[in-house]
């Protein structure tokens, strides 16, 4: 999946000042690369990732997924754009917290009216270390844990691409650095396409790519 | 659909309790819709009134005066229809009957012909007068009828003297029944007829100012009320006298009941939406977030939506179901009181409520579109975007919070954003105390007479009126109709000599009325159970000594005292002296005429003759409508007058409040369903500014402040309800009632007010408030709050 994006920016209204948070920003994402967004806090990281995945109406420019401008899409071919093709690893983890991680992570798939294949559903956990946990509701769990049956449930559809925004945000160093690895060998083992945010540049080492965001400009 | 499947039955196993507070709504509130319709559905059962018969108006004239066609005619919108004719019996023979009631407005006794299709040949059959069964020489009768031609009937035949049939023998005419309809007093008495030549023959007979005609007239605009009173306007300007013609405006007094009945059914729904709409907002925002993710997971705007219908569906399909079997259960039983509020139109009228589809259709639909229109409403706000921060907390803000005033300062800050809100919990504070206020302000009528003294726990009193202070007509009346001893639902019989109300004595000393009663064996025996003070062997041997109940409230403190002398004075007896010789508790009834028990032997007897027959029932008293039917059909004789004791007690002991005990049920059920409402709206209202208050905890406010917060936060909007609601309470009852006492309107003349169930009210609100802010800190205190908070204001 080709991923593009063309003069994007972003304004948003807070009270009566106007906020911009994305400048003209275009960019290519590599396939099945490892490319990570970098930058300080309200630099506009998350507001670009979300853009990217389809989340965030830009203001102007356009996001082209093969050539074909997602925002053009309808609102139910969009869900299935972000059901079938994207996964998504949230900050705070985005797990719905009635749902045990089993259940989390078999979300997308059962939207899709689908038998999740549990084979490779329990080879997920097995790679991301929660099959312990996988009968635990998101309470029961500790953010690490939670943050693994994220990435689990973003990779369980088989999805091209994976954006993960802060996933380590929350997490102590030692944690932090087992979830990069989880996220880098899913990449490897699975053959995806990863836009990562951080505002971490230590594990921006270990991408393929970085783009540098500051108060809104793409720094490249 | 797996994936909604599982994330409802999830929801449900997790998150009992939204799914409980909003099962609690829904139910409450089907439970008011439910009850509201069936209220309004509910119709008049029992016996029928002959003055509710089935037109929109209904005139009865005499022929010399038809030409109030011509008047009638002119209104618009209304059409005048002849329905039946007939003849005034009373004309051609009041000289042969016995005399009629003096306070008879209208003495009319009707002969009319009804053809066995027409309308009111059906309203007739409804009262046990089928006239397909009539042969050309049979008729049915009223009881009155039967009392009053009673010396030309012979073998159930009735003779009419002075009348010929058409081969010129005397008049026969068979009876084939006898029904009965409420007290006679102002209304016609009926002979019915299938013989339209037989009434023709009665007109010829007769002249023609005896010729009876009903009209029937139609309201074409549907405008109830202003036909109604173009009617009434048009009868009084062109008839100075009522005496030949009676006018019935049946759809005028129906809009009245209706217009009642449609404000409470208004009202029902009006609070149903606000907890439908309460519940389902708590629910909703609590699972905002979850909405949000899923969208982000990939569900489609329209997978959203059905999986938040089908959410609220479940829940709201198990709810109404539950309410409307609960309602229907209970309904039946609360609608048997409402039968007391129109009380003062019949003794006898009931009202009654059978399952009818179309209120479990109509309440369904009431109930699904509140619930609709809630989720729309709300969708429509999930759908949209939301804004990440909604407190009005700064940073700038830790500055307030040192300053003395910084309680109220943030509190009116908060009102003034949320104005809407405001007059909201103002609203929901003030309106279920204004209901409640309305009907536990009780008006107490003057209009009826239970007695008050050692009868008072009877069920029924047979009263047989002294036409005159000497008359004893009806002497020996009493023994006459202890057959009644025999009917089903009765199991003793008293009598009781006495004077009757009519006719009562008056004290020279101070004008007031009073009533004597024999002391017979039951007397004699009852006063000890009654005595509050003085000294019985007195009054039980000496015929100048009386035992009094009097009409003082307090026994405690009597307007008579032991020793008194009190001289009763009448035009016959001149002046005799009594002396009291006990006092006897009394129940507190208004406007009973005191009560003196004396030996009757030497002086009662000798002077008057009014006797009294008091029975007490074997069932309930509640479930007296048997014995009503079965006392109506034993008493014919119209001047003997029947009360329902047991029923007027009723009235009285519970203040009036049984006037209204279906309304106050009906209040009961919206005022708990506004104070469910005012928790449901303030809890939300507090939950969501809970990110607030963990910024003002981390900025140096303790929970203990919070919580001072909170309630003062409560308070003011609280305090303005309860003062607006005392300021329309008392324009509404102090002015408004006030006025209509004065007026005498409807007979009221007293209200009173019991502020127990507005203390009630006042006390769960509190409460409930309370626990609203209760819920608002509980958990701040945690880590997780506090990071959830970082987390979500992170990016």
């Amino acid at each position: 999946m080709n991923i593009c994006a063309k003069n994007i920016e972003k304004e948003y209204m807070q009270g009566e000042s106007r906020i911009i948070a994305l400048r003209e920003t275009s960019l290519e994402i590599a396939q099945e690369k490892f490319s990570v967004i970098v930058g300080p806090s309200g630099s506009g990281k998350s507001t670009l990732l979300r853009i990217l995945g389809g989340l965030l109406y830009p203001t102007r420019g356009e996001v082209l997924y093969n050539d074909v401008s997602i925002y053009k899409l309808s609102a139910g071919k969009q869900a299935l754009l972000r059901r079938k093709t994207i996964g998504y690893v949230f900050q705070d983890y985005g797990l719905l917290p009635t749902l045990t991680a089993l259940e989390n992570i078999c979300t997308p798939v059962l939207m899709d009216n689908k038998k999740p294949d549990m084979e490779h559903i329990l080879d997920l956990c097995d790679t991301l270390g929660i099959q312990e946990r996988v009968h635990h509701i998101p309470g029961e769990m500790s953010g690490g844990e939670q943050q693994r049956v994220a990435v689990a449930r973003a990779l369980a559809n088989n999805p091209e691409i994976l954006f993960a925004d802060e996933p380590t945000g929350n997490l102590d160093k030692k944690t932090a650095n087992a979830m990069m690895e989880s996220i880098l060998s899913a990449q490897k083992k699975y053959k995806k396409t990863v836009v990562m945010v951080t505002h971490d540049e230590s594990l921006a080492q270990k991408a393929d790519f970085v783009f540098k965001l500051d108060n809104g400009c793409l720094m490249r | 659909m797996r994936f909604i499947l599982l994330y409802l039955k999830r929801n449900i196993q997790k998150r009992t309790a939204n799914n409980i507070i909003l099962f609690i709504s829904f139910m409450m509130s089907g439970l008011l819709i439910s009850s509201s319709l069936m209220y309004s559905q509910s119709g008049a059962r029992g016996n029928l009134n002959l003055s509710q018969m089935p037109f929109d108006y209904m005139l009865t004239l005499d022929g010399g005066k038809a030409d109030i066609y011509d008047n009638i005619e002119k209104i618009p919108s209304v059409g005048v229809d002849l329905i039946t004719s007939g003849v005034n019996l009373y004309t051609i023979y009041k000289d042969v009957l016995p005399t009629l009631d003096k306070t008879a407005k209208h003495t009319r006794i009707l002969m009319i012909y009804l053809n066995s299709s027409c309308e009111l040949a059906s309203y007739f059959s409804d009262m046990g007068c089928d006239i397909t069964k009539l042969s050309y020489d049979e008729i049915y009768i009223s009881k009155y009828l039967y009392y009053y031609f009673a010396d030309f009937i012979k073998n159930d035949t009735i003779v009419f003297p002075d009348l010929t049939d058409e081969y010129g023998n005397q008049l026969k005419l068979k009876i084939r029944g006898v029904y009965y309809s409420e007290d006679p007093v102002n209304k016609e008495i009926f002979a019915v007829s299938s013989n339209n030549r037989l009434v023709n023959y009665f007109q010829e007979q007769t002249n023609l100012y005896n010729d009876i005609y009903f009209c029937s007239l139609t309201d074409k605009s549907n405008d109830a009320v202003n036909i109604g009173v173009q009617i009434y306007k048009t009868v009084k300007e062109n008839y100075n006298s009522d005496f030949n013609l009676a006018y019935n405006t049946k759809k005028l007094d129906s809009a009245v009941i209706a217009s009642g009945d449609i404000f409470i059914v208004l009202i029902g729904l009006c609070f149903s939406g606000l907890c439908i709409f309460a519940a389902m907002k708590l629910k909703t925002d609590s699972e905002y977030e979850d909405y949000r993710k899923i969208s982000s997971l990939g569900m489609s705007p329209a997978g959203i939506v059905v999986l938040y219908f089908i959410d609220y569906l479940i829940v709201g399909a198990c709810a109404f179901f539950a309410a409307f079997g609960c309602a229907s259960q209970l309904f039946p039983i609360m609608i048997k009181n409402r039968g007391a509020s129109y009380g003062q139109y019949t003794n006898f009228l009931t009202f009654d409520y059978e399952y009818k589809p179309a209120v479990l259709v109509l309440s369904a639909l009431s109930f699904f579109c509140i619930l609709m229109l809630s989720a729309l409403f709300l969708l429509i706000r999930l759908l949209g975007e939301r804004k990440t921060y909604s407190g009005f907390v700064k940073k700038s803000s830790a500055a307030y919070i040192n300053g003395k005033t910084f309680i109220f300062d943030y509190n009116i800050l908060n009102i003034r954003r949320n104005k809407m809100y405001t007059c909201l919990f103002v609203f929901l504070v003030c309106f279920p105390l204004f209901i409640c206020g309305i009907y536990i302000t009780s008006a107490q009528g003057s209009s009826i007479y239970p007695s008050g003294g050692i009868y008072s726990d009877a069920d029924y009193c047979i009263a047989v009126p002294a036409e005159s202070f000497n008359d004893n007509s009806f002497a020996g009346f009493i023994a006459d109709v202890e057959n009644i001893n025999l009917i089903d639902t009765v199991y003793r019989v008293y009598c009781s000599g006495g004077t009757d109300s009519e006719n009562a004595y008056y004290t020279e000393n101070n004008q007031d009325e009073i009533m004597f009663f024999e002391l017979n064996d039951f007397a004699r025996n009852k006063l000890k159970d009654y005595l509050a003070e003085g000294n019985l062997d007195d009054v039980l041997n000496n015929d100048y000594f009386a035992a009094i109940t009097d009409n003082e409230y307090d026994a405690q403190n009597p307007k008579y005292h032991i020793g008194d002398k009190i001289n009763v004075f009448s035009e016959e007896t001149g002046s005799i002296e009594l002396t009291i010789g006990a006092i006897l508790r009394n129940y507190p009834y208004d406007d009973n005429i005191a009560e003196f028990y004396i030996n009757g032997n030497t002086f009662l007897r000798a002077n008057s003759y009014g006797e009294r027959l008091y029975l007490y029932l074997k069932n309930d008293v509640s479930d007296y409508s048997a014995a009503d039917e079965q006392l109506n059909k034993a008493v014919i004789d119209p001047r003997i007058t029947i009360t329902n004791q047991a029923g007027e007690r009723m009235l009285f002991q519970n203040n009036g409040i049984t006037y209204y005990r279906i309304a106050v049920m009906m209040s009961f059920l919206i005022c708990v369903i506004s104070v469910f409402s005012l928790f449901l709206f303030h809890t939300q209202k507090l939950l969501n500014r809970r990110d607030e208050f963990i910024i003002l905890k981390r900025i140096g406010y303790s929970t203990a402040d919070i919580v001072k917060l909170n309630t003062a936060g409560a308070a003011i909007p609280f305090a303005t309800g309860i003062l607006v609601f005392a300021a329309l309470y008392i324009y509404y009852i102090y002015d408004i009632y006030s006025k209509i006492a004065e007026l005498n309107l409807y007979q009221y003349d007293k209200f009173s007010i019991s502020y127990i169930g507005i203390l009630i009210i006042v006390v769960t609100m509190i409460i409930t408030l309370a626990a609203s802010v209760f819920l608002s800190v509980k958990g701040i205190e945690d880590e997780s709050g506090a990071k959830q908070f970082r987390e979500r204001n992170a990016g």
